[in-house]
């Protein structure tokens, strides 16, 4: 999977009397307020508060994370975004306009939880049709297809049908159909979920790629290294209530603790360098060599191996 | 439009990639060539069979690939989810069912033209052994026939006269109404019974007349039966008065059933000045358990010459014509309704083949053949040389065809002693020329209506139904418009009894055979049910009307208005289902 090559801006976004205005400068791109779901049973009583008053911002350009346990509500409110289903209370606002728009959704790619896919299309199939849902083209369409299937690495596979894909196949494709109309927006949801860390770490390159093409990124997950890597701004949910919100970097800090890194120090000096700063008055948690993540491991050590696979 | 072709190109190819599709497409193949295993006598009864056979599993794979792809298509995408991929794109409800109901027509018109042009190879290879016989041709004509609804007859002598019409094809005895008038000797009606022996008669032989009378002093008109056992020649006599329409019975020994079972009766007047209507089912033995026996033969007319039998019918040859003795007497074929528009625009074409003789049983005489527009003088006359059972083809205006598609054609005698014997079916209009493969496809047009209504009824039913209960209700619904036509001939049975039960109520009418008993189903429980059944009559569609098996099976031409009429049937109720199924999915969450 290349993520270098970036899907040329095609189909009805380029004509502007069948997009709507995009929101204001400053004005979210992405917003909620008071956004509630209760599910009923089929006589009409309350079953389960899936949302509550949930209010929310996310800002053009930016890569905002939706954290919390299964169940917290995440999907539900993708769902409400995305008009799939409607608010017992409260409202919700895409690129300034209500989810339910049908020209909105025009700007919007979106990635459900599982790709959910035809298993009877062929990959090509698969890209063309949801081409034909923006009304793109055919040259154009077919043209998308082709740079798409070549970015999510599947133009080898591009003839063969989706229900003989694997699991990382689907979601490459199901990724793929998202970006088909080159949305402003695209919600992913777990977008890195059942995947073996390289394909993974490409779902995370080609996110962050987004990003620098100015695309707004609104995706869930419960695995909060994904989240760590990639956004810019989180919020976590829990039991449907928005818990805690902000920039991954303030919500991470540890305000009251200083990280030195040292290089080239050998073991026999760290008992002294403990000693010297505990002179100096400084409160020492933890003096210890560092480590790596174990995703930055595993990637190390598949393309130490295919190194010497080609050179051999 | 793009949305809507790519949701209809979709559900196209989900279901032509789906094995169901496949393997009843095959079955309906297996079906068609299997008819070859069909039990028929004649090679042109082997293509009688074949489409008849063809026809039906056409229907009926039909509704199955109809309801299996139909009914779970839309709940599929829901219950796997894949309707949040589609809902996210830019496709409103409109386009996403309309697209759905599109792909769904699509795919059942290429299973209606694949299996019909199947079918089509194998009914015309079948023709090709079959040749070019009487029912090969009537099935499978370069032109049709449009059949008179009735032939009347009339003929006088010496003695009396006779008259009679025989109505539709003839085989049915009830068509055939003689009268008798004249001399009352020789004018008389005869039934024979048979295989008597099979029913419980009793020790006295008891036989129900039905008759209407009529007398110029309006005073009852005396019957006279004779009973005659063919074989033993025992004979027996039996008198009884009737005026107006009358029903009674009279009764003989025993003994006037022959041995073969079969009992012969004759039925003259007394009086010449009277007239006697009837029908080869207007008598008929009673049996101790109240079951009528009808008769094997029926003959109208004479018993010696020159007073011939006039008209004859059994339940196999349908009723013979024949028209005898002295110069006089008339046969005239009745066509009412015609559709104008499947006659030809400039000359119209009239077969005949007529079994007519002259003088000493020669085989050929000459007859006045007469076209009239009906209520009009508007008549072209044409004397002919007719050869015994020779066919040949009267050609006449159009313009002696009235608008409404009413003719009539009489064959007058000019010699004494010739003699006509005639059918209902021995003259036809012959229709535009025309293909069978273009009636065929009017029949698959048919079809393709049927099956496309049950398709959107199905669409609807599954916006918000699982894929099993939307199965469920795709069959369903495809059952209840099949089975309007017994609900219909129900409601017939209901209405005449409630009319009944009315005059009783009324004092009109004499309590009857038929009248209804208050004691078995109160009259209001019929009342209701009469409403509920009215209510589904309009609200059903019948898909009887349009079933094509019935005419093609006849040889008779499906018209284009047929099929308009199915395709208004159809606009409306895919209008219907259409908007009632966008309305559930616009409302409808997914979950």
């Amino acid at each position: 999977m290349d993520p270098t090559p970036s899907p040329t801006p095609v189909g009805p976004s380029a004509d502007p009397r069948s997009v709507p205005p995009s929101p204001a400068a400053g004005e979210p791109v992405i917003s909620t307020s008071g956004l509630t779901k209760l599910y009923r049973d089929f006589w009409g009583r309350p079953r389960h508060l899936a949302l509550d008053r949930l209010d929310l911002r996310v800002e053009r350009g930016e890569i905002f994370g939706f954290l919390g346990p299964n169940g917290a509500g995440k999907t539900t409110t993708m769902k409400l975004i995305l008009g799939l289903i409607f608010p017992t209370g409260g409202s919700a606002r895409v690129l300034g306009h209500d989810p339910r728009d049908v020209e909105t959704k025009r700007r919007i790619g979106f990635l459900p939880e599982e790709s959910y896919l035809y298993r009877f299309l062929t990959a090509a199939e698969t890209l063309d049709f949801y081409g034909r849902l923006f009304s793109i083209p055919r040259r154009e369409r077919k043209k998308k297809v082709d740079e798409l299937l070549a970015l999510v690495g599947l133009a080898q596979v591009r003839n063969r049908l989706v229900r003989e894909f694997s699991k990382g196949m689907a979601r490459r494709i199901g990724f793929a159909q998202a970006l088909i109309n080159d949305p402003e927006v695209v919600i992913l949801d777990e977008p890195t979920s059942g995947l073996d860390p390289i394909v993974s770490r490409q779902m995370k390159d080609l996110i962050l790629d987004l990003r620098r093409r100015g695309k707004t990124v609104f995706m869930s997950s419960h695995l909060l290294a994904d989240i760590e890597d990639v956004c810019d701004r989180i919020a976590i949910l829990f039991e449907g209530r928005l818990r805690k919100t902000g920039t991954v970097r303030d919500l991470l800090s540890i305000r009251d603790a200083l990280e030195v890194r040292l290089k080239g120090v050998p073991a026999d000096r760290v008992t002294l360098l403990k000693e010297t700063l505990s002179k100096a008055g400084f409160d020492v948690a933890n003096i210890a060599p560092p480590s790596d993540t174990l995703e930055n491991l595993f990637l190390r050590t598949i393309r130490e191996s295919r190194e010497g696979e080609s050179q051999s | 439009m793009g949305p809507v072709f790519g949701v209809m190109r979709l559900t196209f190819l989900e279901c032509r990639r789906k094995r169901a599709f496949l393997v009843l497409f095959c079955v309906v193949f297996a079906f068609v060539a299997g008819s070859i295993l069909l039990p028929a006598t004649k090679p042109s009864d082997r293509l009688y069979l074949v489409i008849a056979w063809a026809l039906r599993a056409i229907g009926f794979f039909g509704m199955l690939v109809t309801v299996f792809v139909t009914a779970v298509s839309i709940p599929d995408d829901i219950e796997d989810r894949r309707v949040f991929t589609l809902r996210a794109k830019p496709l409103n409800t409109l386009q996403w069912c309309g697209g759905k109901m599109l792909g769904f027509a699509a795919v059942i018109a290429l299973f209606v033209a694949a299996s019909g042009a199947i079918s089509l190879a194998y009914i015309r290879l079948v023709a090709v052994v079959a040749g070019t016989d009487e029912t090969t041709s009537r099935l499978i004509a370069a032109r049709g026939r449009v059949a008179p609804v009735a032939m009347s007859y009339a003929t006088s002598d010496a003695h009396g006269t006779s008259w009679g019409v025989v109505e539709g094809d003839g085989l049915d005895g009830a068509g055939l109404r003689c009268r008798l008038a004249g001399e009352s000797r020789s004018h008389q009606f005869f039934w024979q019974f048979g295989f008597l022996f099979s029913y419980p008669v009793g020790d006295t032989l008891r036989l129900g007349y039905r008759f209407k009378a009529a007398s110029p002093d309006n005073k009852p008109v005396t019957l006279q039966f004779r009973f005659v056992a063919p074989e033993t020649k025992l004979e027996a006599r039996d008198v009884a008065e009737v005026l107006g329409e009358a029903t009674g019975s009279v009764s003989c020994r025993r003994e006037l059933i022959d041995p073969n079972g079969a009992t012969q009766v004759y039925v003259r007047r007394t009086d010449s000045a009277s007239t006697l209507e009837g029908g080869p089912l207007d008598l008929w033995v009673e049996t101790t358990d109240g079951r009528r026996v009808t008769a094997l033969q029926f003959q109208h007319g004479g018993d010696q010459e020159p007073a011939y039998v006039v008209a004859s019918w059994t339940p196999e040859r349908g009723t013979l014509v024949r028209l005898h003795g002295p110069e006089g007497g008339s046969l005239t074929w009745h066509f009412r309704g015609m559709d104008r528009s499947e006659l030809p625009g400039r000359e119209l074409d009239i077969p005949f083949r007529l079994r007519v003789g002259g003088r000493g049983y020669a085989a050929y005489t000459d007859a006045l053949l007469e076209v009239r527009r009906p209520g009009s003088d508007d008549v072209e006359r044409e004397i002919r040389r007719l050869k015994y059972g020779v066919p040949g083809t009267l050609q006449v205006r159009p313009g002696l065809v009235s608008p409404d598609g009413d003719c009539d054609i009489t064959l007058r005698r000019r010699y004494p002693n010739s003699y006509a014997e005639v059918q209902v079916g021995d003259v036809a209009f012959l229709t535009r020329p025309r293909l069978f493969e273009v009636n065929f496809i009017k029949a698959l047009c048919l079809m393709y209506c049927q099956l496309t209504l049950v398709m959107t009824v199905t669409v609807m039913g599954s916006t918000c139904l699982s894929a099993p209960v939307s199965l469920f209700w795709g069959g369903f619904s495809w059952l209840c418009a099949s089975m309007m036509a017994f609900l219909r001939e129900a409601q017939s049975t209901v209405e005449a009894t409630l009319r009944h039960a009315a005059a009783e109520t009324a004092g009109v009418l004499p309590t009857a055979v038929h009248s209804h008993d208050p004691t078995e189903i109160p009259t209001w429980m019929l009342q209701f049910s009469q409403n509920v059944v009215d209510l589904l009559l309009r609200i059903v569609p019948d898909f009887d009307r349009f079933d094509p098996a019935p005419a093609l099976l006849k040889g008779s031409i499906l018209t284009w208005s047929q099929v308009g009429a199915a395709v208004e049937l159809l606009a409306l109720w895919a209008g219907i289902s259409f908007v009632v199924g966008c309305l559930i999915l616009w409302r409808r969450e997914f979950n």
